[in-house]
């Protein structure tokens, strides 16, 4: 199901339960975009709320890869995202970060932690390069100080999107299912899914 | 049925001989084209003051009145010039889209003011919105300029022309002088109908159907 698709279904749910509503007057796809997105987000945060999820790769399922390319400044590589992840815990909003056409990993850690060990002696030896992401100003920061990593020019990022930032054409794929956030949605909106449309009936 | 048949259809009701002069062919006229917006404007459900672009309720048609409306119905591409359309003709607007729409909204004049500044209902191509104008739809956002518009266009008048035959004295039909009315049947019977209540005759709609049908199987 696209993001469109969604966003039309949960508004259709909502239509046939308060069939009295004034068709868009009440309820208009840039409204219930927000509160499908807010659901999307809680209940991707809810599930990954685990820090063994961490090694989980089934959980990139939930994932969009980008490459992105580096700059240079103030003798730090950098990537902008294209997009904002979920501020999920444990950092898990940005599942991998890889150099694109090698499968090393770069190790990631906080911004303290990098800012402290990268004028160590240990960090001039270490064989991987470190990075740390800069939500502040949606970018990934790098640092190797192996010459052999110095020549990639270009990153691949796994990232957990918000909801907002996917286009209408991506297929989302929600954790539990798509009737767990619609009933997500048209739960704080005080209505409920229905199943039947043929209410007079009682 | 022409607006021939209407005039002798109309005599028939009332008892009268068409050479009596009960209604000239030019009082039939102006009474055919008064009826026919009337009737336009009644089907539409709007009020007898409308003129385009002063109602901003959307007509509660349902799908018998959407039939009968079927002959003045258009859709059409039009250019949006400084986010006006730009319509030739039209008499009510029923909607619009854009090629990049994904919903569209006509709104009201009172809604406006809080549209513009909306947090959420935001000016999104997709998601395009209009208020009814004089010169057919105002659209925002204004990077907007083309459209598709459902319209009802206005009718076109009717003429109603007749000559007197120099050899036998007799009221004739002038068909290629005159311009039909481009209801259908049954609602020509409706013009005839305002015509008839206008004029203080005192008979029910189904009645003049009646008569209409006594009238075709009496050949005319």
């Amino acid at each position: 199901m696209t993001k469109l698709q969604l966003i039309f279904s949960v508004m259709g749910n909502i239509q046939q339960s308060a069939p009295t509503q004034d068709g868009l007057k009440q309820v208009h796809p840039q409204e219930v975009a927000i509160e499908v997105s807010k659901a999307y987000d809680t209940v991707v945060a809810s599930f990954f709320d685990n820090p063994q999820f961490i090694n989980n790769y089934d959980l990139d399922y939930f994932c969009k890869s980008y490459d992105i390319s580096l700059q240079e400044q103030n003798g730090l590589s950098y990537a902008t995202l294209p997009v904002n992840p979920i501020p999920l815990k444990y950092g898990l909003g940005i599942r991998l970060v890889k150099p694109k056409n090698s499968n090393v990993l770069i190790s990631r850690m906080s911004e303290s932690e990098f800012v402290n060990l990268k004028d160590l002696e240990a960090f001039c030896c270490s064989p991987v390069p470190f990075c740390y992401i800069d939500y502040a100003n949606k970018r990934v920061v790098l640092q190797s100080n192996r010459t052999e990593y110095k020549v990639m020019d270009e990153i691949t990022v796994k990232i957990v999107v918000k909801f907002t930032d996917l286009s209408d054409s991506d297929v989302i794929n929600t954790p539990g299912g798509d009737y767990q956030l619609t009933e997500m949605v048209m739960k704080t909106m005080g209505l409920r899914p229905t199943d039947n449309t043929n209410d007079d009936v009682k | 049925m022409t607006n021939f048949d209407l005039y002798k259809l109309l005599h028939l009701v009332v008892n009268k001989d068409i050479y009596s002069n009960w209604i000239k062919p030019e009082e039939f006229e102006l009474e055919l084209k008064a009826k026919n917006i009337r009737l336009l404007r009644d089907r539409l459900g709007l009020p007898e003051r409308y003129v385009p672009g002063t109602a901003n309720a959307g007509p509660s048609a349902t799908s018998i009145i959407e039939t009968d409306l079927d002959p003045f119905l258009e859709l059409k591409d039009v250019t949006v010039t400084n986010q006006e359309t730009i319509i030739t003709n039209w008499y009510f607007i029923n909607d619009f889209y854009t090629s990049s729409s994904i919903v569209s909204e006509i709104i009201s004049l009172q809604e406006l003011s809080s549209r513009l500044r909306h947090p959420i209902r935001v000016e999104d191509t997709k998601y395009p919105f209009a208020i009814r104008t004089n010169k057919g739809l105002k659209i925002w956002p204004e990077s907007i300029t083309s459209a598709t518009v459902s319209y009802y266009r206005r009718p076109t008048d009717p003429i109603f022309s007749t000559n007197v035959n120099s050899q036998t004295g007799e009221l004739e039909y002038d068909s290629t002088a005159s311009f039909e009315l481009e209801w259908k049947d049954e609602n020509k019977l409706d013009v005839l109908h305002l015509i008839l209540q206008d004029m203080g005759v005192n008979i029910e709609r189904q009645d003049v159907e009646a008569l209409a049908n006594k009238y075709v199987e009496g050949g005319k």
